[in-house]
């Protein structure tokens, strides 16, 4: 293909992936923003290393391409765990890398920097290897030795612009750069569907792979798992070192926390980025094995371009070449952006501090962005096919994997310390370097042999203690990470835990014009805002949280030293009372609602106790009667020829039973409507008329009985519920009756700001005994149900007026209960 | 929520560490596939698949 016509076709995307990036500052900004693009963007972790060099290893190696894979899987069914505490804490202090991390939670000075420098050493191979990836695509598609080089320098050129463009804008790296992330997101797309559409494609014209296999039997390991107790201790340690690599990688960090608007997008790529993560990689087995069928002499890590050529789909290989360029360009922009935020926060933002510079901190972001690309290229140059850059991406892996003892344990376990926590990094920092780096370094003939070798046996690189039969990654890898962790652990343990870092306190006027000075008007804006209302620590906490995000944690705290002052011990005081106010008022809270809750238990307790006794007292007045009856039907049943005057009065003591008893199924019925529907219904009644009512239903038995009706009614109105009221007087007037010698009166007059019954009666009166229990259920002393006055209590109460007994004994019993007059609105707060 | 999601991280780690030298000694299975890739992507989509189920509701 010519050279112009595939650089042309590369430029053509790149600036396609710049319009895509406006897009999503500007008309794209709510799908950039989108839970989706959140899923994609974290598919910058498929590099071209993933695009190009799963299939190279998959033909040389089998299975183990896909442990790469796995891990990430695995850490993102953790994320309520993990991202969700590294987001909380992100959002609190404007993290924007796992250094601003360790920095923040040790306070160890020298952690960030150290930090800074290893990753920019570890990665640098990793960004050279993409732009390697590139030129290498290139060359093989153009057919030409030249112009590998100025290919990838271009690409890497116009690379650091756009990083420059879309991630640079603004000092503050803790602000989301929504055109970034569509871009990425698109460029994951790309990728994927080129992988896809190339397996497809060329699985059609060359067919299925799998049958072939027979014939070959050197290809038959490829589909078997690794051998013995090694090869399970290397699939166990890739699938370890990739969970770690990403979490701790900085791209993964930018664009898993930094990126991140919506905590809860993480729900949708828990489960999105694995599927993306199978998907990409379903096609790379057949690709192999078409690659080691049809193309034996060719290099396996450009089967992805040579096999649409084989199949004579050159449009394919094209797209194959664009999806490429996709993988390797999203990782070199994310990369070389967080790098750079890396090194200027920790590295250069001391240095122009002291040089007293720091408004060139921007600039010298940018700048070290290209200085981040031009290195990797000049890396690239250098190396070209050494092992030092070939064999450098798991090594990459594993240097990125050091961060982990530090930061988890520092997540999770309050008694790691800065100390514990530099000596792990320096510890596996050193065995990193000893048992991959400097060998990788050694095989590409930049350094001596001994390197290869060790000073003693018990010292091989590649073989500590005297190991053999782990490869290089595994052990290096698990001698690393060990070392580190034993130290993390070990020194912490021996170490004083740091005293908790004194507090400062300053005034909002001075905060804000430094925030100005540093950062510009914008921001100490946004400062005054938040900062309304907050006491002098609090604002100091938060300016320190604004320059933070911005310049870095360590040189964020040097600039509030001369605008703060420590926090006097008033102040302290004064802030520790407070929060101890609010604790009070908090656990004050509580106790009453734990208060009320036992209330609430007690009274429905008392209820349920009340309704078993209910209960009970029901069967047992049912059973009274039931019993009556049933022994004196069993009578009439058993003595056909009783004397007619006894028939008569058996046949009426069992009418009178039942009649009992029917009275006591209706005043039973009558509570539980009464339970059901607790709410009066209140309408505007005629008193009299009422009362008049209840005259004329009690009248028959009152005839029956011979006693006299006497009744003095006053003409009332007012609002109540005619059908309870009614209810009433019945029950008070048939309990008249029954205990009248000769006379009942009722009467109905107005008395104050309430309606005032009486029903009066001539009997016996009820006995001193008997008084306080005269209103409570199933307290009859003349055979009735026990149930009247009680329901009539009930009543009234619902209608916010009251009952009472009047009159002594011997002189006949007199009730009386009062209804409020005038209760439209008012609720009377009666019922119970 | 938090419980499920590591009783299934444990599954996952089990099914992706298990010991696979000693359950596939084959490489051709059934209809000429390989059994190891075909336990690996059906694995992994079991594993994919009941995170969807967990983590779906908003």
């Amino acid at each position: 293909m010519s050279p112009f016509f595939l650089l042309a076709l590369l430029l053509l995307y790149l600036g396609l992936l710049f319009l895509v990036a406006l897009l999503g500052e500007g008309r794209a900004r709510a799908l950039a923003q989108s839970p989706q693009a959140y899923a994609l963007s974290l598919a910058v972790y498929a590099t071209a290393w993933t695009f190009f060099g799963s299939v190279g290893r998959a033909a040389t190696e089998g299975a183990t391409f896909l442990p790469i894979y796995l891990g990430p899987t695995l850490v993102l069914l953790l994320w309520p765990f993990l991202h969700g505490r590294i987001l909380e804490l992100a959002r609190a202090h404007r993290l924007t890398s796992w250094a601003d991390f360790l920095f923040l939670r040790y306070g160890h000075p020298a952690l960030g920097p150290l930090i800074a420098a290893f990753l920019a050493v570890g990665l640098l191979p990793y960004l050279a290897l993409q732009l390697k990836a590139i030129a290498q695509a290139f060359l093989f598609l153009s057919g030409q030795k030249s112009p590998l080089a100025d290919v990838a320098l271009l690409t890497a050129l116009l690379l650091a612009l756009f990083a420059i463009l879309f991630g640079t804008r603004r000092l503050d790296p803790s602000e989301r750069h929504q055109g970034l992330v569509l871009a990425v997101a698109f460029e994951s797309l790309v990728k994927l569907l080129a992988l896809l559409l190339v397996g497809g494609f060329v699985w059609l014209a060359l067919g299925n792979p799998f049958p072939k296999v027979g014939a070959h039997p050197e290809l038959l390991p490829l589909l078997l798992p690794p051998e013995g107790l090694a090869g399970h201790l290397a699939w166990v340690s890739l699938v370890g070192l990739s969970a770690l690599a990403f979490l701790f990688l900085p791209r993964q960090f930018h664009v898993s926390v930094v990126e991140n608007v919506e905590p809860g997008h993480l729900r949708l790529a828990a489960w999105a980025f694995p599927l993306y993560l199978l998907l990409i990689n379903l096609p790379m087995v057949p690709l192999a094995l078409l690659g080691r069928l049809h193309l034996p002499g060719e290099n396996p890590d450009l089967y992805v371009l040579a096999l649409p050529l084989e199949a004579g789909q050159p449009a394919l290989a094209l797209l194959a070449f664009l999806g490429g360029v996709s993988a390797a360009t999203a990782m070199v922009v994310v990369e070389s952006l967080a790098l750079s935020i890396l090194v200027s926060n920790h590295l250069l933002s001391p240095l122009l501090l002291r040089f007293r510079a720091l408004g060139s901190l921007l600039l010298w972001r940018r700048m070290a962005i290209l200085l981040v690309l031009l290195l990797a290229y000049l890396y690239f140059r250098l190396a070209g096919e050494a092992y030092a850059l070939v064999g450098m991406g798991l090594i990459s892996f594993v240097a990125v994997a050091q961060l982990a003892p530090a930061g988890l344990l520092g997540l999770y376990w309050r008694g790691t310390t800065g100390q514990g926590a530099l000596a792990g990094l320096l510890g596996g920092m050193a065995l990193w370097a000893y048992t991959l780096f400097l060998p990788a370094l050694a095989r590409s003939g930049w350094l001596p042999e001994v390197f290869l070798r060790g000073p003693h046996p018990l010292l091989h690189p590649e073989g500590l203690l005297g190991i053999e039969g782990l490869d290089p990654i595994t052990h290096g890898f698990l001698a690393s990470l060990l070392v580190n962790l034993a130290l993390t652990v070990g020194v912490s343990l021996f170490t004083r835990k740091e005293a908790v870092r004194e507090g400062r306190t300053g005034e909002v006027e001075e905060l804000a014009a430094l925030l100005r000075r540093v950062l510009g008007g914008e921001a100490e804006e946004a400062f005054r805002k938040q900062a309304q209302g907050l006491s002098g620590s609090q604002a100091a906490a938060l300016a320190e949280a604004l320059l933070a995000g911005s310049v870095g944690p360590a040189t964020a705290r040097l600039l509030l030293l001369p605008a703060t002052r420590e926090a006097p011990l008033e102040a302290l005081l004064e802030e520790a009372a407070r929060e101890s106010r609010e604790v009070r008022a908090y656990a004050k809270a509580l106790e009453e609602a734990r208060q009320e809750l036992a209330e609430a238990y007690e009274r429905l307790k008392a209820l349920d106790q009340a309704k078993d006794e209910l209960l009970a007292a029901v069967s047992h007045e049912l059973k009274t009667p039931l019993t009556s009856v049933r022994a004196l039907a069993e009578i009439l049943e058993a003595h056909p020829h009783l004397p007619e005057a006894e028939r008569q009065r058996f046949t009426a003591l069992l009418a009178k039973e039942a009649g009992r008893l029917s009275r006591l199924v209706e005043e039973v019925l009558a509570y539980t409507r009464l339970q059901a529907n607790p709410s009066p219904n209140r309408t505007p009644t005629d008193l009299k008329a009422l009362a008049e009512e209840a005259l004329a239903l009690a009248e028959p038995l009152a005839r029956e009985k011979g006693i006299k009706m006497e009744a003095h009614l006053e003409e009332v109105q007012t609002l109540t519920d005619r059908d309870r009221v009614l209810q009433v007087l019945l029950n008070l007037l048939h309990n008249a009756l029954r205990h009248a010698r000769s006379r009942v009166r009722l009467e109905l007059m107005r008395q104050g700001g309430e309606v005032l019954f009486r029903v009066a009666d001539d009997g016996p009166g009820v006995p001193q005994a008997a008084r306080p229990l005269v209103f409570e259920p199933f307290q009859s002393f003349s055979g009735g149900t026990g149930l009247g006055l009680f329901l009539a209590r009930r009543l009234l109460e619902g209608l916010g007026g009251r009952i009472w007994l009047e009159g002594t004994e011997g002189e006949g019993a007199s009730f009386a209960f009062t209804l409020p007059l005038e209760v439209e609105c008012a609720d009377p707060g009666g019922g119970r | 929520m938090r419980e499920k999601a590591f009783a299934l991280f444990l599954l996952a780690l089990f099914l992706f560490l298990m010991p696979l030298g000693l359950l596939f000694r084959e490489a051709v299975g059934p209809l000429g596939l390989p059994p190891l890739y075909l336990y690996l992507y059906g694995a992994w989509g079991l594993v994919i698949l009941l995170a969807y189920l967990l983590f779906r509701r908003a």
